[in-house]
């Protein structure tokens, strides 16, 4: 199993002026530059550090958020595919549906492959609800232009004889021929985010590896299920390759120290979700029969209740306990046995998967605690993840 | 309602009344709050409802995808129909297909009549002409769209399943052919001297989301227009006040053409 360590790179110190959404309207004066400064640093030294640590290293990007500062998720990679050696470098990614020009996607991707000499993982995301007002793309296409871009994006990276013309529903170009093309052929992995059996079945399909995030222990299943189902009706090999699951991970010589940490990343969950609820669900961007429940449910949204517990019960994340979080599924935390007992029973629960998309930081957890927190899992849970047959 | 063919577009067109032609373009929302006016047209009208493509859960070829198709297809049912003299009658994005469909001809059209209109920018690329009702709060939304909220507007909680599909479709199709730019045709101002009709401009009084001042604007961009207020009204005066509304059309509709 691989293992990559994500940051979202929150700047945490504008979140106690925070009302009612961190997101979209949150002004910028709220955000110290010099501050922000020293938090890009000591993150960034974080991902360095995972190059020694043999964990790999996952970005991603939001906008107009106090809860993650990496508005660009090739920017911090950039500087991490010369910083780093040896781990791969996954961008889990590129809102492709909500970026104006997908020739400019594929020649980021491109560079970064080739400055890290072929370590380059690229995602593609939908992006959440809230990431259509910073845009301000059309919702009620997004799928649509999401997958324009994909088939875009590819056929240049994998185009190697000159320019061509694509001149589609949402792009148009006449001269396409991106320099530099990719070190890895015919491309660097595709990986998507899901939150459904349905976006996990066009995944699948595609053969795209999917990431899974914060869907626990009752909505995984199904989402891993549907990919398999699909994988195997268009004939992919079905590998647990193809399937990641992420986790806030706190881990520590006990219990207690361990449990600590989790609780500050899970300050991740606490917040990312506290948004004003008319960005929840913007007209045409969920289907139409979630969009017709959220109405009837007005106000809250059809986020609302995406978090339940082992047995069913919704959980608010922003009052969520660390022990809830266990038992949600949503995190691994406490000892490195603790953190490895879970892993296993999770890994058994959803039917296997090949990579683990670690949260080792979140929320106000310190450098220091970030480090010790990473160093301890490479030592104690990292040598045990063969155990589990991938 | 009956179904239509115009190219690969099969159309949803509800008509009643007899007499001189009406077609009415419905806005993004609250179509089914609109009963109690059409009822009132058909008695005076023969009227034709149109629901536009993929709104009501109704199907749109993929093709399909702008204010100018729809103003095409409108043009087409014009012509589809044999229908002349025919009194248009646009609301709020109806009003924008309507002015889209004058610019291009009003050959089968002798009256115009707009009610809180969009779909024109005025003001500059700094100032919002139309209220972002995707960014405010939703009880703020309601309260700039209706005069008395609490009488005119649904309540959501108590839908049924067809109704509740069919207004989240109105939403989504309302984005798709007005997200960006924002419910409004960048070129439309320059060409609506095209709009040559007598045009009723007809506002509410109270709206919020486009206010009076902006339809007294649309007014004076057109050669032929007049303007009137509906007290004790909103975004939707039809719906706030159906019998004034009606009666502005009618008097409109029927009086003399201008030499």
């Amino acid at each position: 199993m691989k293992v990559w360590h994500f940051s979202e790179m929150a700047y945490h110190p504008a979140w106690p002026e925070v009302r009612d959404s961190y997101r979209v309207v949150i002004p910028n004066r709220l955000y110290d530059p010099k501050i922000g400064a020293d938090l890009y640093h000591r993150y960034l030294d974080e991902w360095a550090l995972c190059d020694e640590l043999g964990i790999n290293i996952m970005t991603n990007e939001h906008h107009a958020t106090a809860t993650c500062a990496d508005s660009v998720c090739t920017i911090p990679m950039a500087i991490l595919a010369r910083e780093t050696k040896k781990v791969r470098l996954l961008a889990l990614g590129m809102p492709i549906g909500n970026r104006n020009d997908p020739i400019r996607v594929a020649e980021e991707y491109s560079m970064l492959d080739v400055i890290s000499r072929g370590r380059l993982e690229m995602g593609f995301v939908k992006g959440v609800p809230f990431e259509i007002s910073p845009a301000n793309t059309n919702p009620a296409d997004l799928m649509d232009r999401f997958w324009e871009a994909h088939d875009l994006i590819l056929k240049a990276m994998t185009t190697h004889d000159g320019p061509f013309n694509w001149e589609g529903t949402h792009f148009h170009y006449r001269s396409v021929n991106v320099w530099p093309r990719p070190w890895q052929q015919p491309h660097p992995p595709i990986w998507m985010p899901v939150g459904s059996p349905g976006s996990a079945a066009e995944a699948a399909e595609r053969g795209i590896t999917i990431g899974v995030l914060n869907t626990g222990w009752v909505r995984t299943p199904p989402i891993f299920e549907a990919y398999r189902k699909r994988a195997a009706e268009a004939s992919r090999p079905i590998m647990p390759e193809r399937l990641a699951y992420m986790a806030l991970i706190g881990v520590g010589n006990t219990r207690e120290e361990g449990q600590r940490r989790a609780d500050q990343i899970l300050d991740y969950s606490r917040t990312s979700g506290v948004v004003a609820p008319q960005f929840m669900n913007p007209p045409g961007y969920a289907s139409v029969a979630q969009s017709a429940q959220a109405l009837r449910t007005s106000g809250a949204g059809f986020r609302a209740g995406r978090i339940q517990s082992r047995d069913g019960r919704a959980i608010d994340p922003r009052r969520m306990t660390v022990d809830d979080a266990i038992d949600a599924g949503l995190s691994f935390a406490g000892t490195p046995d603790d953190v490895f007992d879970q892993l296993r029973a999770f890994y058994d629960h959803v039917g296997g998967f090949g990579h683990l998309l670690m949260m080792g930081q979140g929320g106000l957890l310190s450098h220091e605690e970030t480090v010790a927190n990473l160093t301890l899992f490479s030592k104690a849970v990292l040598p045990r993840l063969a155990e589990l047959g991938v | 309602m009956e179904r239509i063919q115009i190219g690969d577009v099969s159309l949803g067109v509800s008509t009643a009344g007899v007499g001189r032609p009406l077609l009415f373009l419905h806005g993004g929302d609250y179509f089914t709050q609109h009963q109690g006016f059409l009822h009132i047209l058909a008695g005076r009208w023969r009227v034709l409802i149109p629901r536009h493509p993929g709104f009501g859960g109704s199907e749109r070829p993929d093709w399909f995808r702008s204010v100018h198709d729809l103003a095409y297809l409108y043009l087409d049912l014009l012509d589809h129909q044999g229908l002349s003299d025919v009194v248009l009658v646009g609301s709020s994005f109806g009003g924008w297909l309507a002015l889209e469909m004058c610019i291009r001809s009003v050959e089968r059209i002798s009256r115009l009549a707009l009610i809180d209109t969009l779909g024109v920018k005025f003001g500059g690329r700094e100032q919002r002409d139309i209220a972002d009702i995707y960014a405010l709060p939703a009880d703020e939304v309601l309260q700039r769209t209706f005069f008395a909220p609490e009488r005119a507007a649904p309540d959501y909680s108590r839908l049924d399943d067809a109704e509740a599909v069919s207004i989240a479709s109105d939403r989504a199709a309302t984005a798709l052919y007005g997200w960006r730019p924002y419910m409004h045709d960048p070129g439309l101002r320059r060409w609506l001297h095209r709009v040559r009709v007598p045009t009723l401009v007809l506002w509410g009084q109270s709206d919020g989301i486009v206010p009076s001042d902006y339809g007294e604007r649309l007014c004076r961009s057109l050669p032929d227009a007049r303007f009137e207020l509906i007290p004790a009204a909103g975004h939707y005066p039809q719906i706030e006040q159906p019998e004034q509304v009606a009666d502005a059309i009618e008097r409109f509709g029927r009086a003399e053409v201008k030499p």
